[in-house]
């Protein structure tokens, strides 16, 4: 018969014996132990010393090995004897305790100086953590003492961990946060005993992953048996544990040796791009929200160099506040003269469609359908975004006595905001610009672009000149001509189609109703000072205003029901008030350039540089006005910070009516998804320095200060949450097996065929198979009928007469009997297990510990 | 070994962020030390697979069921690392039931030696035991690769049944045939063409059969024993019916059991016969004469190559033959067949001997012609022919 097959659960007729034995030859060198002592040897030393120089403890490198050599010692040969002599360590600990009873003041001193230590070390510009009056105390001796005793506790854990029972996981959770604290600030310890650290990590992990114990059972050597599967017993695996431990440990050395000699040949430097990276990654992370999780991830990755930021969190009234971190978001630098006699609205984003929660730009059909209006924008040169410039701009600049008329104007976006081309008014590009529709424009090279910005920013004086005098688009010439000029009217229709529109339901039909129905002035100018005058006086300014409940409008709820909110709330009703008042408008975010930028602090050779920090950031209105084009216009009520002058930020620490501070605008602003406690305050985010001022005063980048947002602390927080849950289930799940495979080895097989059987009971309630009130062997026989995938004819029933006379007769029963009782009971675990599908398999093996 | 797979990928990813958040060179050293890790394991892992091989050795080449069957597996190693998780895995099954086991055994292997695991099987069921190493899977230290030897010797071992004892109801006897070459290895006879032995003379012994020249050389006299010609018409039949499965093998061990107990008792008793089976390997009747005990292992481990078949018509073949001899036992397993069997009518000279898996006692006598066997319960029992 040639076939073989292969079938579970079925027997073969062949079964092995228990007597697997293992010939090895005998240990040639060193003894087996060693290897696990200098494995060892270099994670007490390594961590210690690591430690000491990461934080500049003040104490002799000579004492501080002596101490770690002298310990090390003492508790390797304590761990190397025989494990009847390990009974010497209680009168180690004995003398321990009356030492450190004796000496707890001064322990208690030492660790209050180590930890100020610590403390300024991580964080200079702050005072000592405990007060501590120096006159009382001997720090030299103190904190010899507080070391001294620590490194006793530190080098028997290590010891144990690395010598008896190897664990890689409590060895590098023992280790590991010692040097964390100071890495996560941005400290560093000395290079050598930190890879010496690394390389003790590394042998312990091969270490442990032989299965090397030093304790496994009565007995030392063998095999245990779990069905056909033989495992050697862990001290079979002392040698090679050793052995693999010392070789892992070498290569480690090697390679870091190798890298050492590598890096300071080529003279290794970090990139710039790097750090870059770096800086992006800190950024992103702080801001990350949960509020707006998918603009976080993009972000995130983004900043990282995967994938692009493409989406842009346009939601309305999602954050109950914002507050700023002070970081740059934009540097401009201007060359030469003139100075801007008004502020410079950057534009970037541009909003058309409003749905109540959100704006959007206008659907692509839109565009399409006026193919040939746009077509011609591109055929004669001429597009909406320029037409303030070319009717207004050019005008002013040929009139102007002041040369050159224009400011040179450069704009370097950060990270974050390079997916917009902030683009200021009145302006002509200098480099190459793509225009999108008639919203916005993308420059070729993201990282930097110039202009040259017209110094006249203020367009009231085109509102309240009451006729809108314009160039004829279309021509060349700078002549006033009718506003009726037909070549203007197909953009005037297009504009007058789209951007008129509002939601239609009750909410903004109560808004009209309450608002503008009655109050339409006609006049432009009139009208929209009527509206900004509704707004100031129906809401107030605030950066914490809290989130519009779902289903709300938002400006509704803004406007008759929270009456609270930042520059985005004023922007998007005003836009909404006027475009139900006739006047075409659309939202825009960006920031704000101040005319009071270009002061003595951010000149230069040239001319001035400016960053624009995040506080800058700021929305708006834009109004349509025909021959100009598209004009900014402020709803917001006055003194925002994007409107004040840096170093005014006191103010920004009130939430009054008249603070008025730029809030949300492309997720740059960092975002606090919960009401401070302090309310009265608003609360300016800094990244770690002491003062909060309106500029943002960050600390410094050489501290490396890298707080997690809330929502990024939640995340961790969950995540260890859920660590530790599969620790303890892991934890209980490992004793319990260990509890019932000691139950099947005590001195007795009665005692042990008694517990195996109880134990196939068990498995059998778990498949619902319950002994209800029958005599033993007839549920025996009854188990046997409702489980043949499980037994075969009769083996449960002979398994029980062995049970019962195990429990009920006077005398032992034979090995051979338990060991019977004990196979089918692992045998019947095998068999359910493998019946079962992934979840009941999880259920039965780590919530009912079964298998 | 997934999971420390998914732990070094962790590590990976954990490393390069750590790399790039973190400014000084000790992130660098890490990562360099990460990414360099699995090309460590790799060679080891690689040098491993060409320099340790493993062999598997038995310690006899025939076994009795149910008694202890050793081996040796030996690793040896020529490679200065060792292997703390090395995972052996022992493929076993018995080609008469056709089923496969595995044995696995985690040892540790050590650096630039040899090492020797003993381990013993015992079967349950008669047959050619195979037994081979199915693979040497060795790990590196922290589990990251592993590479499999896969040795390709192959034990086969012969698990010959137990014996039966047998009590005969005297119809089967030596016959002494003066005309047959074949003869007694235990008794001597009268025929001088054969010299059964040369002893001493003691007083009884025929003055003619003195060797004069051998008991010239010896300075005794030596006498000649002549042979004694027997020769026996018996046929002792084995139909294997029906796949192996885990029914049938009992059925099928105890047929080999009795047809081997019955063979043997012949041979103990000097009685010659032949042995017919099917063979399934090549399609045909075999029929072997059996004079000794060599005949019969030879017999059984033929029986055990070509295992059971499906063959029908061999049980009908049998009429053929069936005058050529004075007693054919015939043992089967299926019913059908037998039953085919004994429809003719020269059935006069055999004797049917029916192994069936029944909760019988030993052997009964049925229609006091049949006797039924019950399958694993042969070794309570004497089989009477």
């Amino acid at each position: 018969m040639k076939n073989k097959r292969k079938t579970q659960n079925v027997y073969s007729g062949i079964k092995i014996t228990d007597s697997i034995a293992l010939t090895i030859p005998k240990r040639k060198f060193l003894p087996d132990f060693v290897p696990l002592l200098i494995i060892a040897f270099c994670g007490c030393i390594g961590i210690v010393n690591a430690f000491v120089t990461m934080f500049h403890i003040d104490i002799s490198s000579f004492i501080l090995n002596f101490y770690t050599v002298f310990f090390f010692v003492l508790f390797s040969v304590i761990f190397i004897l025989p494990k009847k002599m390990t009974f010497l360590i209680i009168p180690i600990l004995f003398v321990y305790e009356f030492l450190l009873y004796r000496k707890w003041d001064s322990y208690i001193n030492g660790f209050m100086l180590v930890c100020n230590q610590t403390y300024t070390t991580i964080f200079p510009q702050r005072s000592d953590y405990f007060r501590l009056d120096m006159s009382e105390i001997n720090p030299d001796s103190d904190v010899k003492i507080f070391i001294c005793f620590t490194v006793f506790i530190l080098t028997a854990l290590i010891c144990y961990i690395s010598i008896v029972r190897p664990n890689f996981f409590f060895g590098f959770l023992i280790t590991f946060p010692l040097i964390e604290i100071g890495l996560y600030y941005g400290k560093t310890p000395s290079l050598l005993p930190v890879l010496m650290l690394v390389v003790y990590w590394a042998a312990l992990l091969a270490v442990h992953q032989s299965g090397y114990c030093r304790n496994s059972g009565r007995s030392k050597t063998g095999f245990i048996r779990q069905g056909n599967t033989f495992t050697s017993k862990p001290a079979i695996r002392f040698r090679t544990a050793g052995q693999s431990g010392i070789i892992m440990l070498l290569s480690s050395a090697a390679i870091l040796t190798a890298a050492f000699v590598l890096i300071n040949i080529s003279g290794y430097s970090r990139s710039d791009k790097l750090n870059t990276m770096r800086s992006n990654v800190k950024t992103a992370v702080s801001e990350f929200t949960l509020e707006d999780i998918g603009g976080s991830l993009e972000r995130l990755s983004a900043s990282f160099g995967i994938g692009g930021l493409k989406t842009y969190n346009h939601r309305l009234g999602n954050f109950n506040s914002i507050s700023f971190s002070g970081r740059t978001e934009l540097t401009i630098n201007t060359s030469g003269f003139p100075l801007p006699h008004d502020n410079v609205y950057l534009k970037g984003y541009t909003g058309s469609v409003y749905d109540g929660k959100s704006w959007s730009e206008l659907d692509e059909n839109v565009y399409s359908k006026n193919s040939r209006l746009f077509e011609s924008f591109k055929e004669n040169q001429l597009y909406p975004q320029d037409m303030l410039f070319d009717s207004y701009g050019k005008d002013m600049e040929m009139l102007s006595s002041v040369y050159p008329a224009l400011i040179k104007m450069t704009v370097e976006p950060s990270f974050f905001n390079r997916q917009y081309c902030f683009t200021p008014y009145n302006s002509r590009a200098k480099d190459k610009l793509t225009y999108i529709n008639d919203i916005r424009t993308e420059s070729e090279n993201k990282n930097k672009y110039s202009f040259e910005v017209s110094p006249y920013q203020d367009y009231d004086v085109l509102l309240t000149s009451g006729v809108y005098s314009t160039v004829s688009y279309y021509s060349n010439d700078s002549i006033v001509s009718d506003n009726n000029d037909e070549s203007d009217s197909e953009y005037h229709d297009f504009v007058y189609s789209n951007y008129l529109d509002v939601p239609n339901n009750e909410e903004t039909q109560k808004l009209y109703n309450i608002f503008i129905d009655g109050n339409n002035f006609g006049d432009t100018f009139t009208q929209l000072n009527y509206i900004k005058k509704v707004l100031a006086e129906n809401a107030q300014y605030t950066l914490e205003p809290g989130r519009t409940p779902s289903g709300k409008d938002f400006v509704s709820y803004f406007l008759t029901e929270n009456h609270k909110g930042y520059c985005v709330h004023f922007a998007t009703a005003g836009v909404i008030l006027a475009r139900m008042s006739g006047i075409p408008a659309r939202f825009v975010e960006g920031y704000v350039l101040l005319a009071d930028d270009f002061n003595e602090s951010h000149e230069t050779e040239n001319g001035y540089k400016i960053e624009i920090k995040d506080d800058r950031a700021h929305a708006w209105a834009e109004i349509y006005l025909d021959g100009y084009g598209w004009i900014p216009y402020e709803f917001t009520p006055a003194a925002a910070p994007a409107l004040n002058p840096s170093g005014t930020a006191e103010t920004a620490k009130t939430t009054t009516a008249s603070l008025t501070k730029p809030a949300e605008t492309n997720s740059q602003i960092s975002r606090s998804t919960k009401t401070s406690s302090d309310s009265s305050q608003t609360s300016i985010k800094t990244t770690g320095g002491k003062d909060s001022s309106g500029s943002g005063t960050k600390v410094s980048e050489k501290t490396d200060v890298f707080r997690l947002s809330p929502e990024a602390q939640l995340i961790l927080a969950s995540v260890i949450t859920l660590l530790l849950i599969i620790t303890v289930i892991s934890a209980v799940h490992c004793i319990t097996l260990k509890r019932r495979e000691n139950s099947f080895k005590t001195e007795s097989n009665s005692q042990n065929a008694l517990n195996a059987y109880r134990y196939i009971l068990k498995l059998l309630e778990f498949c619902d198979v319950k002994n209800q009130n029958m005599q033993y062997l007839e549920f025996a026989e009854f188990a046997e009928q409702n489980t043949r995938h499980i037994f075969r004819n009769g083996e449960l029933t002979a398994i029980t007469e062995i049970a019962l006379e195990a429990g009920l007769s006077g005398h032992e029963i034979t090995p051979e009997q338990a060991e019977k009782v004990i196979r089918l009971s692992r045998k019947t675990a095998r068999a359910i297990f493998v019946k079962k599908n992934i979840f009941e398999r999880f259920y039965m093996k780590f919530i009912r510990n079964l298998i | 070994m997934a999971i420390s797979k998914f732990l070094y990928f962790i590590l990976l990813i954990v490393s390069i962020l750590f790399y790039i958040l973190y400014s000084e060179t000790l992130s660098f050293y890490l990562l360099i030390f990460t990414v360099s890790l699995p090309f460590i394991m790799g060679g080891c892992i690689i040098a491993a697979k060409f320099l340790i091989n493993a062999d598997i050795e038995p310690e006899s080449d025939t076994a009795i069921k149910n008694g202890r069957i050793g081996f040796s597996l030996k690793i040896r190693n020529r490679t200065p690392l060792p292997f703390p998780n090395t995972i052996v895995k022992i493929e076993y099954f018995n080609n008469l039931m056709g089923i496969t086991d595995t044995m696995t055994i985690s040892i540790p292997v050590h650096p630039l030696c040899s090492e020797k695991v003993s381990f013993a099987l015992t079967s349950e069921y008669c047959g050619i035991l195979n037994v081979s190493v199915k693979s040497v899977k060795i790990y590196d230290f922290i589990k990251l690769f592993s590479c499999c030897v896969k040795p390709k010797n192959t034990c086969e071992i012969t698990v010959l049944p137990e014996i039966d004892p047998v009590s005969s109801a005297g119809s089967f006897s030596m016959i002494n045939a003066e005309e047959s070459d074949i003869f007694s290895k235990h008794k001597s006879g009268d025929d001088p063409s054969e010299i059964f032995a040369l002893k001493n003379y003691v007083p009884g012994d025929k003055p003619n059969r003195i060797h004069w020249n051998l008991s010239l050389k010896q300075d005794e006299l030596i006498v000649r024993h002549y042979s004694m010609p027997i020769n026996s018409s018996i046929l002792v039949i084995l139909d294997f019916c029906g796949k192996a499965s885990k029914e049938d093998i009992r059925v099928l061990d105890t047929a080999v059991q009795t047809a081997f107990s019955i063979a043997f008792y012949f041979a103990e008793n000097d009685i010659p016969f032949k042995f017919a089976y099917y063979s399934s390997n090549t399609g045909n009747d075999i029929v072997i004469p059996v004079s000794d005990q060599k005949d019969i292992t030879d017999a059984m481990k033929e029986i055990f190559l070509s295992g059971p078949s499906e063959n029908t018509d061999f049980a009908l073949n049998i009429k053929d033959i069936s005058h050529e001899y004075s007693s054919i036992l015939y043992i089967t397993t299926s019913m059908d067949n037998l039953s085919d069997v004994m429809k003719e009518s020269y059935m006069g000279n055999i004797r049917p001997f029916l192994i069936q898996d029944e909760p019988l006692s030993f052997s009964e006598q049925v229609n006091n012609e049949v006797t039924v066997i019950s399958a694993g319960k042969s070794e309570n029992g004497t089989i009477i022919i």
